[in-house]
């Protein structure tokens, strides 16, 4: 009757719709007028990027449910609550076959030039895709016994003694399956990719749809065994992802001296609590430090391996977007409801409040970027400015759309 | 196949057995918690705030797991079987948690149908239930504009309307006027007699008198339980 959907509130929709159209105008720009090969190049360094997405960010798409007593009330079948959650993310899915054809078909010369083999790296792209979608699914829908059982203290004492002994250990215990899983995903995806680009060089035709189909075999096939009793695995996983997100590392305990305020002397006075207060929640919410990381690394890659200047941009472009979701992510209800962030401060004070949570990781991206120049004659002085300056700009924007989406909408509303 | 199940459940007990729960690392909220509700009876968990009632709520609704132990209703482990299990459960959670944009009557249809209980009478039954809980001609309107009792009293009507065996009711009476509680009261009363097994937390444990057969006192400890009893 009324299909379950996650509702999503303005300040989500509008920021993926933002962000889908800057990536969709970006690709049309620069991608009309490149050779056939190098299209389906971009089309690989994009599987590669998306496993590294899937890999990392798939628990975060699936997890927590929003509509839990909803769900309870209804009581879906097994059946059932599989299509919830695809239907929960066929915009992924959708984005992503979008930004596929635009890379194959998107052509100077006419969509239609070399079509026969532009239709079979998108189809071989896009079984990539199906298949590596089915198989992380797989996986993290099937998780949440191992993971409670690390997290609540029934397995991984020799690692609890570790960190106890030599207090080294940055990630929570609980996060050990989740991170062993994102491993494994991120390798066979990489390897897969790999392995399609050798055979297809190899046998001097496109062979890539294999990875692709033994990706989806991976996922699917499993997956049927575990279809009757999947609301088991959902309710299961979901209850882990549930604790676990509200509070990674001691379960809502000690959370005392985490971040000190202190540790934002370097914003002004007037916006040093609300920054103080938003950093200290999506450190706690969001290990987005570890994703920025990642993300680092990956450019440090793309400029060892040579990838042009096309990629490159690109890829620095999607950054800074991924980046700007520090403040969409700020302006979600558990983070503060709008009413009481209306009550807290101004509108303007919002504004520079969030521009300063997402200015601290821009030490972090210059000396990256410093990094880059130093060993690739590529990156001047003059790209390290340009992109320092972009992401600047990109913040301050950043910080007034959401704002105006999330208090000053707020305040049309009820003032 | 769902009625069937529902009948084989009515006369189900719910048993826990070497219950245990903890949130990573930190100490047990419940520890080896062995108890069985039955039916026909009433029975309020009460203790003050974050001594672990809410916990043990989620865990009977499936919401939580716990640590070690298990939970049967009759041979089912309601944690093996979710599904299963909550055909035969009506959850009122603590924080209302509706859709927004749905009237109190479109959600109830909407449960209905989707646990293919609707029939030609559900129309009327709907209404006749949401008389009993008092919610008044604002049934037709979205439930965003509705207040923090009229929330309530939707929410009880979401876990009576499918008429479950058992109910799980955190705070039901929170947010309600007194006729509104007394009209609640009674509605549970005719629900405990018709072989309804009843778990409810609430502050309020001298008005639970009339409705409440056990009592378990939070923080748990499985001594004091048998003299609660």
């Amino acid at each position: 009757m009324y299909p379950l959907r996650k509702t999503k509130s303005a300040t989500t929709t509008a920021s993926s719709f933002f962000s889908f159209i800057i990536v969709i105008i970006y690709i049309t720009t620069l991608i009309h007028n490149i050779s056939l090969q190098d299209r389906f190049i971009i089309l690989r360094y994009w599987e590669l990027i998306l496993t590294g997405f899937f890999a990392v960010i798939h628990p975060y798409l699936l997890f927590p449910e929003e509509n839990m007593s909803l769900l309870q009330a209804l009581n879906p079948s097994p059946n059932e609550l599989i299509r919830y959650q695809l239907r929960n993310q066929r915009y992924t899915i959708l984005g992503i076959t979008v930004i596929f054809l635009i890379i194959s078909f998107w052509d100077l010369h006419g969509w239609q030039h070399s079509i026969l083999l532009k239709v079979q790296y998108f189809l071989s792209s896009l079984l990539f895709i199906v298949g590596l979608f089915s198989y992380s699914y797989r996986k993290y829908i099937s998780i949440g016994n191992e993971s409670q059982a690390y997290q609540e203290g029934i397995k991984g004492e020799r690692i609890r003694k570790f960190r106890d002994e030599t207090g080294q250990m940055a990630v929570p215990i609980g996060a050990i399956p989740t991170m062993q899983t994102t491993i494994v995903i991120g390798i066979v995806g990489m390897l897969a990719v790999v392995f399609g680009a050798y055979l297809s060089n190899r046998l001097q035709m496109n062979m890539e749809w294999i990875p692709g189909f033994l990706l989806l075999a991976a996922g699917i096939l499993p997956f049927s065994k575990i279809r009757k009793v999947f609301d088991h695995f959902f309710y299961q996983t979901n209850a882990f992802y549930k604790e676990y997100f509200t509070s990674p590392f001691s379960g809502g305990l000690q959370h005392a001296n985490d971040y000190p305020y202190e540790s934002v002397y370097w914003v002004p006075v007037k916006w040093r609590a609300s920054t103080w207060s938003g950093i200290v929640q999506l450190d706690r919410a969001y290990p987005l430090g570890r994703f920025i990381l990642l993300g680092h690394l990956f450019l440090w890659i793309l400029f060892y391996h040579g990838s042009s200047q096309l990629i490159i941009n690109g890829y620095l472009l999607l950054f800074i977007i991924f980046h700007n979701i520090n403040i969409y992510l700020l302006t979600t209800s558990v983070m503060g409801k709008q009413s009481w962030n209306y009550r807290l401060q101004s509108i303007s004070n919002w504004i520079w409040s969030r521009f300063f949570i997402q200015i601290r990781w821009f030490l972090p991206l210059i000396l990256s970027l410093t990094v880059v120049m130093i060993f690739s004659s590529r990156f001047t002085i003059y790209s390290l400015l340009s992109w320092s300056a972009i992401y600047i700009l990109s913040s301050l924007i950043s910080s007034i759309f959401f704002t105006y989406l999330y208090e000053f909408r707020y305040q049309q509303t009820y003032d | 196949m769902n009625s069937a199940i529902n009948k084989l459940m009515t006369d189900c007990n719910l048993k826990l057995i070497e219950v245990s729960k903890r949130y990573q690392m930190g100490p047990y909220v419940i520890s080896d918690f062995s108890y069985e509700f039955e039916t026909r009876s009433a029975t309020a968990l009460i203790g003050p705030n974050g001594s672990g009632k809410t916990t043990l709520m989620r865990i009977l609704s499936t919401a939580a797991y716990p640590t070690s132990g298990k939970i049967m209703f009759g041979s089912l482990n309601i944690h093996e079987h979710p599904h299963q299990f909550l055909v035969s459960v009506g959850v009122v959670p603590d924080e209302p948690d509706l859709p927004q944009y749905l009237t109190a009557i479109e959600l109830l249809e909407w449960i209905l149908r989707s646990r293919n209980k609707w029939n030609g009478q559900s129309g009327d039954d709907i209404n006749n239930l949401l008389d009993v809980l008092m919610l008044d001609e604002r049934r037709n309107n979205v439930i965003g504009t509705y207040s923090s009792g009229m929330l309530k009293k939707t929410q009880i009507a979401v876990a009576l309307i499918t008429e479950p065996a058992v109910l799980l009711m955190d705070e039901p009476f929170r947010g309600l006027d007194e006729d509104s509680r007394t009209a609640t009261m009674d509605l549970l009363i005719r629900f405990k007699k018709n072989n309804g097994l009843l778990i409810l937390s609430s502050h309020m444990k001298t008005s639970l008198e009339p409705l409440c057969d056990n009592y378990i006192t939070f923080p748990l400890n499985q001594n004091e339980l048998t003299a609660n009893n």
